[in-house]
């Protein structure tokens, strides 16, 4: 548990899915089965919890109408009040651990987030989901940008450029740590593509690709450097920003990576 | 003279004269005081409200019930200030923080009396329901800082009125450097007679020895150093103004968008060219659609300007999807077109001068995150500390960037909206990288590094003009630090310009 309320726990719980303010939406009893629907449909919501008092008295759910529909097949929703049709979801607390909302969802579609001022939220599959990729996407990005850069400088230089390269704008780095520069780009870290790349004497050989500023390209690497850094040091959370500037980098090198191909496919033509 | 033992403990704490006269009107004012504190940019307002919170104690015998409510960039500042000058454990209360809180307390509990020390944004706090059950938890003292920004139609004016209006208030104190918004209705809640105003013009303040705190002769001179543009450039320069001129058109999406293209080119081509990759990216949709938090967006901002400069705001690119995607390709080739930023190579040659071979600590300032990252990453291959500072940095990272910085030095790129909270008196180079938009913000750069004890003339400002997108006059008039009229930080200039300002913004949109 996380006994600052404020602390971000290293431990993912309930609380962790729900970063920002919630507007909940939640019908009394007597609502009826049209009005709660109204209510639902413009975030396509498939649940609202009845509260009445202050207190949760159960959850109206379309798979909660269907069943009352089909427990009685001659009543028609538009005579229905929620209270008659509700049911009753599993509830945890954001102290809890996120594995209690899984399990829960096993063999229900939502669970309520309950604390003793009310209820706070409802998890569903889809918060969760979306929790998943805030934490899984700058790893992936990550991922695809690295892959790419090294596919490119691969495809830009022989291997014999690629040790000029590595003498320019590695051995002296490796050497000051009494350590011999790695030889292969898959030995290398992301740090040392960004050298090879943006070294001045190097940038002949990928000004074609990346554009005439070295500059500009220099600042889009040791932009991804540092986000790095700090996704794999597990540093603050991912701005907004860094997932923005992922985003943006990662749609920079598929466009260069993808204008290679177009270019090497024009020149095979020739 | 006679002082009492108040008096001197605070001035064990490096008080000035003018801090400790707050500190006892303050307190002198209770129950139920309520203090406006409206005192030049540069006065030490925040150090001022944390030394009373720690004299509050003391006078009490215990730890008062304190709340402060910040814009949420500056919550982290204030818990650390609060702990380092006030010895006080301070709670971050957001909305996460605030659902624990509620876990934690039995149903007849009001969750904010089970902390003792709180910081809080203004607008996670203005929701109504939240509002009633903040004030009934009963506060010895509540700081509410930029308090200009709590307009009366606003619901942060709500927030303000409820706490300023109730007796579960002992004390209150609302900070604002530029409590006027040009509005009477804004002003309303200070019209009381229980509030008290301080409202101290720099010029007019002695310090402890009986020295004003600023010498007289007040003059601060910026250089512009004209850039020589490559063929290139100019070519980029002249499409961009091109569409300027061409903008006179109906279209007023339009028109926004190509006013954020041309206040984008001005500031930096790494900000023009992420601007112009954003709206062609298609992944960015994916980002929005799943929406990752939004830690330092301000909805609440007063102008476009300033939503602009709140640092790509979600608001911008479904306006930025508008626009033709050939023209956005078009600049995006002309930019990559160009082999080298002459700005950034004269600005590099000014921080050469200066941090290399005076071992000096320079700061740059600039209007957007992109191009703060972009001169970030561009320092980061250099030598020396770089430090960068946005709205969009979390807050412990802030805290630490200004920690190296200050007692390391190198450089500190900040962008205007980020200046807030940060003092940088230390500073000897003042690089303009981009010129505001919004003449407030230039206040805001200048009232950060011209604090008591800075000499004017002492530190070098620079700042570049090209002559097609910022001609040398527009920084001339923009900045406007060259003459002997000038001193810094005055409310008089401060007050009328920024309501000139608002009026000018509000009309024609500049």
């Amino acid at each position: 548990m996380n006994d600052d309320a404020s602390r971000a726990s290293p431990f993912h719980d309930v609380g962790s899915i729900f970063p920002d303010d919630i507007d909940l939406v939640s019908v009394e009893p007597s609502t009826t089965v049209a009005e709660a629907l109204r209510l639902m449909a413009p975030n396509r919501y498939s649940q609202v919890p009845v509260i009445r008092d202050g207190t949760v008295r159960g959850v109206f759910s379309l798979w909660s109408l269907a069943q009352h529909l089909m427990d009685h097949p001659r009543l028609l929703p538009q005579d229905l009040a929620v209270g008659d049709v509700m049911e009753n979801i599993p509830d945890v607390t954001v102290d809890d651990p996120l594995d209690r909302v899984l399990e829960h969802l096993n063999s229900h579609d939502a669970v309520l987030v309950k604390s003793p001022h009310g209820v706070q939220a409802i998890a569903t599959g889809t918060d969760v989901l979306k929790y998943f990729y805030r934490v899984a996407r700058p790893f992936v990005l990550l991922q695809e940008i690295e892959l790419s850069l090294r596919n490119l400088i691969e495809a830009c230089i022989s291997s014999a450029e690629l040790e000029t390269c590595i003498d320019r704008a590695l051995r002296g780095k490796y050497e000051s740590m009494k350590k011999e520069p790695p030889k292969t780009l898959s030995d290398m870290t992301f740090e040392d593509y960004r050298s090879i790349v943006t070294a001045k004497p190097n940038w002949e050989f990928f000004r074609g690709i990346l554009g005439a500023n070295r500059d500009l390209a220099a600042a889009k690497l040791e932009q991804i450097r540092k986000i790095r850094n700090d996704v794999f040091h597990f540093r603050d959370a991912t701005s907004v920003r860094d997932y923005q500037a992922l985003a943006t980098n990662r749609d920079w090198l598929f466009e260069k990576t993808a204008a290679f191909h177009e270019q090497r496919k024009k020149e095979a033509a020739k | 003279m006679n002082e009492s033992p108040l008096r001197e403990q605070l001035k064990a704490r490096q008080l000035l004269p003018h801090q400790v006269e707050f500190v006892e009107t303050a307190l002198g004012s209770m129950p139920g005081g309520r203090i406006l504190l409206a005192d030049d940019v540069g006065l030490g307002k925040t150090h001022a409200c944390i030394s009373l919170a720690w004299a509050l104690a003391q006078n009490l015998g215990r730890e008062p019930r304190t709340l402060v409510l910040a814009p949420s960039m500056l919550l982290e500042m204030w818990k650390s200030r609060l702990e380092e000058v006030a010895s006080r454990d301070a709670v971050i209360v957001d909305a996460a923080a605030y659902r624990r809180l509620e876990a934690r307390t039995a149903s007849d509990e009001n969750p904010w009396t089970s902390v003792n020390t709180v910081v809080a944004s203004i607008d996670f706090v203005k929701r109504e329901d939240r509002i009633s059950l903040l004030v009934e938890a009963a506060w010895d003292l509540v700081i509410l800082e930029e308090s200009h920004l709590a307009t009366r139609r606003s619901q942060r004016g709500r927030v303000l009125r409820a706490l300023w209006e109730s007796d579960r208030v002992n004390l209150m104190v609302a900070v604002s450097a530029t409590p006027h918004t040009g509005h009477a209705e804004d002003f309303e809640p200070f019209t009381s007679p229980a509030t008290r105003i301080l409202r101290r013009r720099t010029r007019e303040l002695l310090d402890w020895e009986g020295n004003s705190l600023i010498p007289d002769s007040a003059e601060q001179v910026v250089e512009v150093v004209p850039l020589e543009l490559s063929p290139q450039e100019r070519e980029l320069y002249e499409a961009i103004a091109r569409l300027t001129a061409g903008s006179e058109t109906t279209d007023r999406q339009r028109q926004f968008f190509i006013r954020i293209l041309t206040q984008r080119a001005t500031s930096s081509l790494f900000a023009l060219e992420q601007t112009v990759r954003r709206s062609l990216s298609k992944a960015n949709l994916a980002v929005h659609a799943i929406g990752p938090r939004t830690a330092h967006f301000d909805e609440e901002s007063e102008t476009d300007d300033q939503v602009d400069l709140f640092e790509d705001s979600e608001g911008l690119e479904p306006t930025l999807r508008l626009v033709n995607r050939d023209e956005l390709r078009g600049l995006l080739e002309s930019i990559e077109r160009i082999e080298v930023d002459t700005k950034w190579r004269a600005c590099a040659d000014a921080l050469e001068a200066e941090v290399v071979e005076k071992n000096g600590s320079a700061v740059i300032f600039c209007e957007f995150a992109d191009t703060a990252e972009y001169l970030a990453g561009l320092l980061g291959t250099l030598e020396y500390p770089v430090g960068v500072i946005t709205g969009a940095v979390a807050d412990t990272e802030r805290q630490r960037a200004y920690e190296t910085f200050s007692t390391e030095g190198g450089v500190l790129v900040v962008t205007s909206m980020a200046v807030e909270g940060l003092s940088l008196p230390f500073v000897k180079l003042c690089v303009h990288y981009d010129i505001p938009w919004n003449r407030a913000q230039i206040f805001q750069r200048i009232g950060r590094i011209h604090r008591y004890g800075v000499t004017p003339g002492a530190v070098r400002h620079v700042a570049f003009s090209d002559e097609i997108l910022v001609p040398n006059a527009r920084v001339q008039q923009q900045l406007r630090l060259t003459g002997p009229n000038f001193q810094f930080g005055s409310l008089d200039d401060l007050g009328s310009e920024l309501s000139a300002d608002v009026r000018a913004n509000g009309e024609d949109g500049e």
